[in-house]
C-alpha cells in the first residue's frame, strides 16, 4: 500500500511494461545492470536497429522509450531532463542526436517511439531467444515486409483468368443449345 | 513354508544376536530382566558377535522397498511426463508457417528468417556506409540512404534538411531482371490454347 | 412541477428532513446544468459558462489518495472506480482538507468512553500512507513528557472532524526522525487555534533543522538523506558506511521511477472523474461556512 509519486509528472509510455524488472545478472548488482542498459541504449541511438537478446531488449525499450518522452515533454533546457540524458548517453554527440533528430521525429507520434521483433530462432542450436530492436522512422528498409495485396499472387491470377474462361465457355454452350431449340421449335 | 523358515531364522537371529549385542552393549550377560524366554546358549563374547551384528543389519531387516503401491496416474506421469510441466511424447509444432512473401517457413510471431536475413544484409552495408561518411560528428540531421538513381526522382525540396548518404549500387529487386520483363502486351487473340479440365 | 408535487406528497407523509434534502438537490440542478460533461474537462477545453470546469493542476497534492496504488499487479479499474465514488459520498458528509506532512491537525473521533462521546487529538502529521479508502496519517505528539503517535484512517466513519490547525510543508517526506528527537521539537499545544491562511497563498515551508538526540536511533538516519536533519555529528566511520551502502545510480533509474508513479494521463483521467463533484462540495462548504446560523428563539417568562 503505497501512495503514488507526486512530485513529478511523467508521461505515459505507450509500450507493454511488466510490473517488474529483469535483473540481468551482472556481477556488480545493480549498478552493473545500469551500465549493461545504458550501453544497449547508446548502440540503440546511435545505429537506430541492433539484433540482441530479447530480455535485454525488453529492457532497454522501456529506458530508450522514458529517454525520449522526458527529452520531449521538457526539452532542451530542462536541467533534470539534460543531467538525465548526461548520465544515459555516453557519446556526447548523440546528445546533439536525441535533442535535434529524435525529438522533433517523435514529437507528434500517437504510438510508441520503438519496435520489439522477435528474430528466428537458430534451429536446431539451443540459444536465448533473440530479437530486433528499432527506433522508429529510421532510414533502413522496413523488417516487416509491405502488404502486398493477396489478389496479385500468381495462383490467384491464373485461378481467376481460368473462371473467366470456364464461365465464358459455359454460356457459349448455352446459347448454342437456346439457337438450336428455336430452330427446333420453328 | 518358506516364510517359516525365514521367520524362524529371524527369531533364532534375534535371540542369538540379542544377547551377543547385549554383551558388546554391558560387556557381560544380559541381565535376567532382559533375557528372552528360551535362553539358547550362551556365547562368550568374541569378534564374532560384531559381524553378527552386521549379518542381523545385511538378512533381518529389509531396506530400499517400495512401502505402497505405486498408483496408475504416478505412473502414466513417469512414463509420459506431464502436459503442464514437460510432456515427454512427441507433439506436432502448430506453430510454424509459411512466409507469403518467400515461401520458406517462418516461427508464429517472429520474422520469417529468409526475409529478414535480406533485410539484414542491406542494413549492415547502409550502417557501414553511414558510419564512413558521417564518423564522430554530432549529428543534427536526419540521415537517408539512397540507391543509385533515387535522388533524382524526388524534387530538390524533398531532400531539404535531410543529411544524404549515397550508396553506389542500385535498389536489389526481388525478381531477376529477365522476370521482369513485360512477356504479354495485352489480351491475345490466339486461340491454340486454351484452359483444359476445368472444374 | 413534478418535483413539487413529490415534495407535497412526501410533506403528506411528514417525512421533513427527505424534503430539504430534495430541495437542496433542487437548488444544485443549475450548477450540474451548467457543468458539462466531464469529456470537455479531460480535452481542458474552456467550458462557455461561469463555473470553468478545469481539472486543476494541483489536484495530485490536494487530494494524494485519489490515485491508486502504482504496483501493477494490485490495479484494478473497477475497484479504483467505485473507491473514489465512496471516497467522494465520504467527503460530503466530513471535510478532509488540505495537508502535507509536516502540519497540524486535530482530528476528533467518536469515543463511547469518553464523556463527550468523541476524543480531540492534536498532533504534527508524520506520515502520510495509503491510497483510496485505505489513506491514513500518523499524527504526534508529547503529552505529559510522553511523546504519543495515533494513526487516523482518513476516511473512517468514526472520525467526526479534521481540522488543520497549522497549514505547513517541511523539507521531507516523512518526519519519522522525531521520534529521535527532543520532546521541544514535537510538542503543540492541544488548545491551539487555528491559524488562518488567505487564500490562494502557496503553502508555506517550514525549514527548521531538527538536531537529534544522541544515538541510539530507531532508524540510521545518516544513511537516509533527510533534508530536515541538522548535522547529526557522528564519527567517520557512520559516514563512510553510509557512502558504501548508498545506491546514487537510483535516481537516474528511469523505469524505477516510472513504476513507481501514475504517469500523467492517466492523473488527468483520475481527476476529471472527480473534480466537479468535489468541486461542488468545496462550493457547497463554504457557502454553509458564510451561511449565519439561524438560532431559534426561547421563550423568556
Amino acid at each position: 500500500m503505497n501512495q503514488a509519486e507526486v512530485s513529478q509528472l511523467i508521461s505515459k509510455l505507450r509500450i507493454r511494461i511488466s510490473p517488474r524488472h529483469k535483473n540481468l545478472k551482472c556481477p556488480e548488482g545493480p549498478q552493473g545492470r545500469l551500465n549493461k542498459l545504458r550501453k544497449t541504449v547508446n548502440a540503440l541511438f546511435k545505429y537506430e536497429r541492433l539484433e540482441l537478446n530479447y530480455t535485454i531488449a525488453d529492457e532497454t525499450r522501456g529506458y530508450a522509450e522514458r529517454l525520449i518522452s522526458e527529452a520531449i515533454r521538457h526539452g532542451d533546457t530542462h536541467k533534470p531532463t539534460m543531467e538525465m540524458a548526461d548520465y544515459w548517453i555516453e557519446e556526447k554527440q548523440l546528445i546533439h542526436k536525441l535533442f535535434k533528430v529524435l525529438v522533433p521525429r517523435f514529437s507528434d507520434y500517437k504510438t510508441s517511439y520503438t519496435m520489439l521483433y522477435r528474430a528466428p530462432k537458430a534451429y536446431p542450436d539451443i540459444v536465448y531467444p533473440r530479437s530486433v530492436l528499432e527506433l522508429r522512422g529510421n532510414p533502413f528498409p522496413s523488417i516487416l515486409p509491405q502488404r502486398i495485396d493477396q489478389r496479385n499472387f500468381i495462383h490467384n491470377i491464373l485461378l481467376e483468368e481460368a473462371k473467366k474462361a470456364y464461365r465464358a465457355e459455359k454460356y457459349e454452350q448455352i446459347t448454342k443449345s437456346l439457337n438450336e431449340q428455336d430452330v427446333v421449335d420453328k | 513354508m518358506k516364510g517359516l523358515l525365514t521367520f524362524k531364522r529371524i527369531k533364532n537371529h534375534l535371540t542369538f544376536n540379542f544377547n551377543a549385542f547385549c554383551n558388546v552393549l554391558f560387556g557381560q550377560m544380559p541381565p535376567p530382566a532382559l533375557s528372552f524366554a528360551n535362553p539358547v546358549e550362551t556365547l562368550k563374547p568374541s569378534s564374532q558377535h560384531l559381524i553378527d551384528v552386521q549379518q542381523l543389519f545385511k538378512n533381518s531387516i529389509l531396506w530400499a522397498v517400495p512401502k505402497h503401491r505405486r498408483t496408475i496416474e504416478k505412473r502414466l506421469g513417469r512414463k509420459f511426463g506431464y502436459i503442464t510441466e514437460f510432456y515427454k511424447m512427441l507433439m506436432p509444432r502448430t506453430d510454424l508457417f509459411t512466409c507469403n512473401h518467400c515461401g520458406h517457413y517462418y516461427q508464429r510471431r517472429h520474422l520469417c528468417p529468409n526475409c529478414y536475413k535480406r533485410v539484414k544484409d542491406e542494413t549492415t552495408e547502409f550502417q557501414e556506409v553511414i558510419e564512413k561518411e558521417l564518423g564522430l560528428d554530432p549529428i543534427e540531421q536526419e540521415v537517408v540512404v539512397l540507391y543509385k538513381g533515387e535522388k533524382t526522382k524526388k524534387p530538390e525540396e524533398f531532400w531539404k534538411g535531410k543529411r544524404i548518404v549515397e550508396l553506389k549500387r542500385e535498389k536489389p529487386v526481388w525478381f531477376c531482371r529477365n522476370l521482369l520483363q513485360r512477356t504479354t502486351i495485352g489480351n491475345s487473340d490466339c486461340k491454340d490454347v486454351k484452359p483444359s479440365e476445368l472444374a | 412541477m413534478l418535483l413539487r408535487s413529490l415534495k407535497l406528497h412526501i410533506i403528506q407523509c411528514g417525512f421533513a428532513p427527505v424534503v430539504l434534502q430534495v430541495s437542496r438537490t433542487c437548488s444544485n440542478m443549475p450548477l450540474s446544468d451548467t457543468h458539462q460533461s466531464p469529456d470537455n474537462a479531460v480535452s481542458g477545453k474552456q467550458v462557455k459558462s461561469e463555473r470553468k470546469l478545469v481539472v486543476p493542476s494541483n489536484s495530485r497534492f490536494i487530494y494524494p489518495e485519489f490515485l491508486p496504488d502504482p504496483k501493477m499487479e494490485w490495479r484494478n479499474s473497477l475497484r479504483e472506480k467505485l473507491e473514489r465514488l465512496d471516497m467522494i459520498q465520504r467527503r460530503k458528509h466530513i471535510d478532509i482538507p488540505e495537508f502535507y506532512v509536516g502540519s497540524i491537525l486535530a482530528v476528533t473521533s467518536s469515543n463511547q468512553h469518553a464523556p463527550n462521546k468523541a476524543t480531540r487529538f492534536v498532533g504534527i502529521c508524520i506520515q502520510r500512507l495509503g491510497c483510496g479508502l485505505r489513506a491514513n496519517i500518523t499524527l504526534r505528539n508529547v503529552i505529559k513528557h510522553v511523546g504519543t503517535e495515533i494513526k487516523y484512517q482518513l476516511y473512517d466513519p468514526t472520525i467526526q472532524k479534521i481540522e488543520v490547525l497549522r497549514l505547513e510543508k517541511r523539507l521531507d517526506d516523512e518526519l519519522l526522525y522525531l521520534r529521535d528527537a527532543p520532546n521541544e521539537y514535537s510538542t503543540f499545544d492541544e488548545n491551539m487555534e487555528a491559524e488562518y491562511l488567505p487564500e490562494g497563498t502557496p503553502v508555506p515551508v517550514n525549514t527548521t533543522l531538527v538536531k537529534l538526540k544522541p544515538r541510539p536511533w530507531r532508524a540510521r538516519w545518516e544513511r537516509k538523506n533527510m533534508k530536515g536533519l541538522a548535522d547529526l555529528e557522528l564519527e567517520e566511520r557512520f559516514y563512510k558506511r553510509a557512502e558504501e551502502l548508498a545506491t546514487p545510480w537510483e535516481k537516474y533509474d528511469l523505469m524505477k521511477q516510472y513504476r513507481r508513479t501514475i504517469p500523467e494521463e492517466e492523473q488527468k483521467e483520475i481527476f476529471a472523474e472527480v473534480c466537479s463533484e468535489l468541486h461542488e462540495v468545496e462550493v457547497m462548504r463554504k457557502k454553509l461556512k458564510r451561511k449565519k446560523v439561524f438560532v431559534k428563539p426561547t421563550r423568556s417568562s
